[in-house]
């Protein structure tokens, strides 16, 4: 199966001029083609780290990342925005729609940016409005939606221009459990579709609806399990490894 | 800690508050500058007319006083805007709302005093050089010093202190009117999107136009009436295109093929969502830039044409009527040399008119001259004394007119009411007791300078000349090698004519003295609001959109994260920046030349080059508050 990201022994140091902070050691992952992968972990064990060095927004320390055969360790800030813009796309916990503009418009945002013809961009927003549910709502502002309906719009701008990579934020972070469900098996669609998938949660029940769940503990990947029962199943495998891993931080105290 | 510490080390932390600080001293800096000119002592001793020109300047700074207060309530609007959050966190640690009032009280205040004592060392230190300046173009020689004005600092302190009390009792209303939350949402206000209202928006436009059309003829026929309802027009129109027709066409542009290109989706969105708390603010400016440019305009052109102007008004360095050897003899015994000299026997007759010459068409000078049935006074040259005149002053000698024939004189030069060329024979007669004239020639040829009023000559041929009854009265014009300057020569002939001085002589160089002087004052004036208008329409704005990008920044930082590389957003700011500033630029621009047009056709001056002078320096500093402005937002968003 083909690799769509592959970060070789990437690490993330801050320095500062008295203090150096390890905020990730010396990791190495790979991401296939049509995956769901979810990275887990407690607060400040360096997921959040993780994800901008897999996203691009920040730059490693040392290593390389590959993200659909290109190196982008080495791009300059153009370049990344470019390749950015194309390869991937965002779905964040804050949901990060543009108040300014409609939600047609911030679904089209991304194909705009890719200076398509405004019919092609047009009918591509209107057929993952309507994959996302939410066909109804394009001339609507954000401020006029409700969480689940915003994270859908955020969704939908990170799947039009068909990125090789979504990378999600906390996605369910700010949305009740019915919205959430109601987002993870719009992305679960997605994924059957072919679309690839990385998700940052520290949300059990979030990160079982992934087909492999990654677990970050102080900067280092802990371990990983991958689905082959049932969600449910899935659920409890996660909750234990969860156990786990608090049982390890409760022994260090 | 009490709250004067707290106050004080808040002012101390004058990086974060610099541009507010900015502000206010450079307000200051410009209110007492213009005080000490007023008031300075070098130049009330040089000219006695220059205290009777404190009209000017007491307009002048009435105006100052009102832009400062709105200058400074608009900086202070955005470092209020700024500070919300800090507010809310003094709350939530438990200070009362009355302390925080208070501390707010303390610090405005505070600031003014910083601002007032660099303010009033800068301005002592700018005033000599303003003063400098104001007497050269006075046309003034004196050496300006450094000097405090007593007056001028009491005068500055009073202003300000009551703009500043007002702007610490808004701090405090803030204060007491917002809840905690709201305090801390200050930055996450809802932009709502405004309703598009057509009709409104073609009416608006529509205003401006009519205001437009009324400054051609209407205007020039009927100048009271007309006059406040183009302003109406024009004011209103200006309000409306801002608040409405800008929405009307942002819209419009949102449903264009482009609008779905790269950034623009960005940047349609942004300032659909502002246009409408920017209404205002770009309408006043507009109206200021229109009137700023139209005065400044005004006032450069005046003073361009000054030569001009006094040449018209007195187109030889000296006539006088009487005493002519007693006067040649007193002018050859000064440093003056005598270009040349004519002399002309006029005879001055009182009849009335009949018909006018066709070119004379022009309804308002119908009364000047007496036309309208009554009767006036016309003077009478021989053609011999006119083919004499035309030829000292380079004229185009016309031919001799018949013994029932004559050729129109203007006495003066300038409003070119007679056209040089009449289509003969005009078949219009002039009609006296004696006889009467067909007009077959018309052209500008100054008899003399003398006549108060202005009135119209006639050259007839030398026997119908000697036939008119009156005593003729010797004429003689003097031209000088340098009328611009007076040795005492002006006096001593007044001197000599005594109480004849103001009927038998008429001399260039005082009312060159004194037309300098005064246009010099206006010019200065004028110049010196525009410069301060200037300034702050270009800070409000640029406060403005400081204040837009601090509640902008979230926007940039999501299309940072979706791949909107830098030039891209430095694209997106530069155009938003540059819609700002050239919205009101140019319809004030606009507006502007209409007026300055108006002004042509009244002053019949070319004023294209003074014109373009004033706009050129307009939009150079415009330019460079727009780079200054395009920086400051990158800074924050980027």
């Amino acid at each position: 199966m083909k690799s769509i990201l592959h970060a070789e022994q990437i690490t993330k140091v801050y320095q500062t001029k008295n203090a150096r902070h390890e905020a990730l050691h010396p990791t190495t992952l790979t991401i296939h083609q049509s995956e769901f992968v979810s990275i887990m972990g407690p607060s400040g064990a360096g997921k959040s780290t993780l994800l901008n060095l897999l996203s691009t927004i920040d730059q490693p320390t040392d290593g390389t990342i590959h993200i659909n055969g290109e190196d982008v360790t080495g791009m300059r800030e153009k370049q990344l925005a470019r390749f950015r813009r194309e390869q991937l796309g965002f779905i964040f916990q804050d949901f990060n729609l543009l108040d300014t503009m409609t939600v047609e418009e911030n679904i089209a945002l991304p194909l705009a940016l890719q200076q398509l013809p405004k019919t092609d961009i047009l009918a591509r927003v209107t057929s993952v409005a309507q994959e996302l549910g939410i066909s109804d709502l394009l001339k609507k502002r954000p401020v006029e939606l409700s969480g689940g309906q915003k994270q859908r719009t955020a969704a939908a701008r990170a799947i039009v221009h068909q990125p090789s990579l979504i990378l999600a934020d906390e996605p369910t972070g700010a949305l009740d459990s019915k919205s959430a469900t109601g987002l993870l098996e719009a992305m679960v669609r997605l994924n059957e579709q072919g679309a690839t998938i990385l998700m940052v949660t520290h949300d059990p029940m979030t990160a079982s609806y992934a087909e492999r769940v990654l677990f970050v503990k102080d900067g280092e990947l802990f371990r990983e399990i991958h689905q082959f029962g049932t969600r449910k199943e899935f659920f409890e495998q996660i909750m234990e490894v969860q156990r786990e891993l608090g049982g390890a931080a409760r022994e260090l105290v | 800690m009490n709250l004067f510490k707290l106050a004080f080390r808040n002012l101390k932390n004058i990086r974060q508050n610099m541009m507010y600080l900015g502000a206010v001293t450079f307000a200051i800096l410009i209110y007492y500058t213009f005080l000490a000119i007023r008031s300075n002592e070098a130049m009330l001793q040089a000219n006695e007319s220059y205290e009777k020109l404190g009209t000017v300047f007491t307009g002048s700074s009435v105006i100052l006083a009102l832009f400062s207060a709105i200058f400074i309530w608009y900086s202070s609007d955005f470092f209020l805007r700024r500070r919300k959050q800090e507010i809310g966190l003094y709350a939530l640690l438990g200070l009362e709302r009355q302390q925080i009032a208070k501390l707010m009280f303390l610090e405005t205040m505070g600031y003014g005093i910083i601002g007032l004592l660099i303010g009033v060392l800068f301005g002592t230190i700018a005033s000599k050089y303003f003063v400098q300046l104001l007497a050269y173009v006075m046309g003034m020689n004196i050496q300006a010093d450094f000097s405090m004005n007593a007056d001028a600092i009491g005068q500055t302190i009073l202003v300000f202190l009551t703009i500043f009390l007002l702007i610490a009792l808004r701090s405090a209303r803030t204060i007491y009117r917002f809840t905690l939350i709201e305090l801390f949402q200050a930055k996450q206000q809802v932009e709502t999107i405004p309703k598009v209202h057509p009709v409104l928006a073609v009416l608006s436009v529509t205003l401006i136009a009519v205001g437009y059309y009324l400054t051609g003829k209407p205007l020039l026929e009927h100048f009271t009436l007309v006059a406040p309802i183009l302003m109406v027009c024009i004011i209103v129109g200006t309000f409306g295109t801002m608040s409405y027709f800008t929405i009307f066409l942002l819209r419009l542009l949102s449903k264009r093929l482009r609008h779905y290109q790269g950034t623009n989706l960005i940047l349609h969105g942004q300032l659909v969502s502002r246009i409408k708390s920017n209404a205002v603010m770009l309408s006043t400016i507009t109206v200021i830039t229109a009137v700023t440019l139209t005065t400044v305009g005004t006032a450069t052109s005046i003073y361009y044409y000054i030569d001009q102007t006094v040449e018209e008004q007195m187109p030889y360095s000296l006539s006088i009527a009487s005493q002519q050897q007693a006067a040649e003899k007193l002018i050859r015994e000064s440093n003056q040399t005598i270009e040349s000299r004519t002399m002309v026997n006029v005879k001055n007759v009182t009849h009335s008119l009949e018909e006018l010459p066709n070119p004379l068409s022009l309804t308002t000078s119908y009364q000047t001259f007496g036309f309208d049935g009554e009767k006036g006074q016309f003077s009478y040259i021989s053609y011999s004394d006119y083919e004499k005149l035309a030829k000292s002053t380079g004229k185009n000698v016309l031919a001799e007119p018949d013994s029932d024939e004559a050729i129109v004189l203007e006495t003066f030069k300038g409003n070119d009411l007679l056209k040089e060329t009449v289509r003969s024979p005009m078949g219009v007669t002039i009609k006296d007791d004696h006889s009467s004239f067909r007009i077959t020639g018309a052209t500008n040829l100054p008899l003399t300078q003398l006549y108060a009023k202005k009135r119209l000559a006639f050259a007839v041929s030398d026997d119908a000349f000697a036939m008119i009854p009156e005593q003729a009265e010797m004429l003689t014009n003097y031209q000088f090698s340098d009328e611009r300057s007076d040795d005492g020569l002006i006096q001593r002939l007044e001197q000599l004519y005594g109480k004849q001085a103001e009927t038998d002589m008429a001399a260039y160089y005082p009312v060159y003295a004194m037309t300098t002087a005064t246009t010099g004052l206006l010019a200065f004036a004028a110049g010196f609001l525009g410069l301060v208008f200037l300034l702050a329409t270009g800070s409000i704005i640029y406060f403005k959109m400081l204040a837009e990008a601090e509640e902008s920044k979230q926007r940039f930082a999501i299309i940072q994260k979706i791949g909107v590389d830098e030039q891209e957003q430095t694209g997106i700011i530069r155009r938003l920046v540059g819609f700002m500033f050239s919205l009101p630029y140019l319809l004030g621009l606009i507006h502007s030349l209409f007026a300055m047009q108006v002004l042509q056709k009244l002053l019949n001056y070319n004023l294209v080059l003074p014109m373009s002078l004033a706009i050129g320096c307009y939009t150079v500093v415009y330019l460079m508050y727009y780079w200054i402005t395009v920086r400051a937002y990158r800074q924050i968003v980027m």
